[in-house]
């Protein structure tokens, strides 16, 4: 459904650290993008599923961000939570590089 | 027929177990009885949005359709009266028995009422129930029936006077709510200083420099001595000292009292709250107890901690434990609070600290690091913006759980990462 979706620059690629996360607002969307180890970049909405916590002041190790407050963990490359307190997957956004951009595809 | 898994509490701690369980492949039967007729809901909030928002929204535990393909019988309103251990039966209420395979005894702790003349002036804070009771005590918004002339309503125009007794987290969330909506606030403190069980000295006096920049009126080292109604409904909190307070509401947060009447009652060991093995049996092998109700040996230390992470987590390992997994509960302790847009953490047990070091930050966030005698870090505690303290708390709890020694000043030095100070030291510990 490409066709639904429309490109957003996000941000520099150095606005973000190797394996860490930043909040940004895309749109009038809180979204939480990630720069992994192996720095591929991955995007996911930047609300936890469990409180509506902001992601983007979670920890990032590996793979896995964790939630700032209750401790709840997703893999940031597919929004799957790892076991409780979490009952609801990260909804996860396309991303690509442009030079020094990130782009985040987005729902029309 | 034989229900397999019975939880006794639907709190954090007995929906997680239960919903952990399936996670893990249980395949048996599980009930939950709860004794409040409210959809299981998270607690947290309470003293936050819970005092602030009218309305408010319950945070749920549990949806109907997570209920329904989780295969969780939740039974509500309904209380568990006593255990048969031998026929591994429980009783309710209602006279109705129920048999189990394991029995999960997750029945949280009650607010300790104020133990003075006119105690019991003084508002608790533990349901939803309670939450309402304060909320419209503060907005005077009483639309709960036709008897809410038990107190004359007071004038809108005018600003509600707040005592809370009691400067801990709970104490000081309910401070911080009433303030945002305009109350005025007196904080009253038997201790020397806030949070003396849950932070740090250095993290108490940023606190209190935050709730005082506020407006909040703090009296430490005071201890009540009783409250009485005046002939306008409103309250006068007596101090010791002789020094009186007006207050039209009166808010206690003294603590609370673990939920152990039902193991008493069945003569299961009692050691500071139902007393657990490391896989948090109680003393007898079919029954568990998880969460604010049970004590477990931490360190060497019988510990009974009133935290929802704390519950979370003991919910987890009893789901592991029952389904197979020998896994020990070890984990290191961990509490949040939040006051206004502050956001406090900790990790550890700041007490078993003899000395320290402070970070601080660029942002204004404070962040305390606690050493034993022999230089382990052993406890972590924050204050900050949001959850802007959440990831360095995070990255000590590491720390703490590897038993490293790191180097003070790179624990004080705001300039030094934390995560690479984990992967490094832990790193090493791994090495061999």
């Amino acid at each position: 459904m490409s066709d639904d979706l429309h490109w957003h620059d996000a941000c520099a690629v150095d606005d973000i650290e190797t394996e860490d996360v930043i909040g940004l607002d895309i749109a009038g969307k809180p979204i939480a993008l990630y720069r992994s180890p192996d720095d591929e970049f991955f995007a996911t909405d930047g609300l936890c599923t469990h409180e509506r916590v902001k992601l983007s002041d979670g920890l990032v190790m590996d793979y896995v961000i964790e939630c700032p407050k209750h401790n709840g963990r997703f893999d940031y490359r597919t929004g799957a939570g790892k076991g409780a307190p979490i009952c609801e997957n990260l909804s996860t956004y396309q991303t690509r590089r442009e030079g020094d951009r990130v782009m985040i595809a987005l729902p029309n | 027929m034989i229900t397999d898994v019975v939880i006794v509490g639907a709190g954090v701690g007995g929906i997680t177990t239960a919903t952990a369980l399936r996670s893990a492949g249980y395949a048996g039967n599980i009930t939950i009885f709860g004794q409040e007729t409210t959809r299981p809901y998270d607690r947290p909030p309470l003293s936050k949005n819970g005092l602030t928002d009218d309305p408010f929204a319950l945070s749920h535990l549990l949806t109907p359709e997570q209920q329904f393909d989780d295969k969780i019988d939740l039974q509500l309103g309904q209380v568990v009266v006593s255990i048969d251990r031998a026929a591994q039966i429980v009783t309710l209420g209602s006279g109705q028995q129920v048999a189990y395979g394991s029995l999960v005894i997750a029945t949280g702790a009650t607010a300790r009422p104020l133990p003075i003349d006119g105690g019991h002036h003084a508002l608790l804070l533990r349901s939803d129930a309670d939450a309402r009771r304060i909320r419209d005590a503060l907005t005077h918004n009483c639309s709960s029936g036709p008897s809410h002339s038990l107190r004359s309503p007071l004038d809108p125009a005018r600003t509600a006077r707040l005592v809370v007794i009691g400067g801990g987290f709970i104490g000081l969330e309910v401070a911080a709510s009433a303030r945002s909506i305009g109350c005025d606030v007196t904080v009253i403190e038997a201790g020397a200083r806030l949070m003396t069980r849950g932070m740090p000295p250095e993290i108490s006096a940023v606190a209190e420099a935050a709730h005082r920049k506020r407006g909040i009126n703090i009296s430490l080292n005071a201890v009540t001595q009783s409250i009485a109604v005046n002939d306008d409904a409103s309250f006068t909190v007596m101090m010791k000292d002789g020094h009186q307070y007006r207050a039209d509401v009166v808010v206690a947060g003294v603590g609370a009292i673990p939920n152990i009447s039902l193991a008493e009652a069945a003569v299961l060991s009692i050691d500071n709250g139902i007393a657990v093995d490391q896989h948090l049996r109680t003393s007898d092998p079919a029954i568990f107890a998880i969460g604010d109700c049970c004590s477990y040996v931490h360190n060497g230390q019988r510990l009974r901690l009133e935290a929802w992470r704390n519950a979370v987590d003991q919910a987890n390992t009893v789901a592991q434990v029952i389904t197979g997994n020998t896994a020990p509960f070890h984990v290191v302790p961990w509490f949040w609070s939040d006051q206004y847009d502050l956001g406090l953490q900790v990790s550890g047990l700041p007490d078993t600290a003899v000395s320290s070091v402070v970070r601080k930050r660029d942002d204004g966030a404070v962040v305390w690091f606690g050493l034993d005698q022999h230089g382990v870090l052993v406890s972590a505690a924050a204050i900050g913006q949001g959850t802007g303290i959440a990831k360095d708390i995070r990255l000590a709890e590491r720390l703490i759980a590897g038993g490293v020694t790191p180097a003070p000043h790179e624990l004080s030095d705001p300039t030094k990462d934390l995560k690479q100070l984990v992967k490094r030291l832990l790193a090493a510990e791994v090495s061999p």
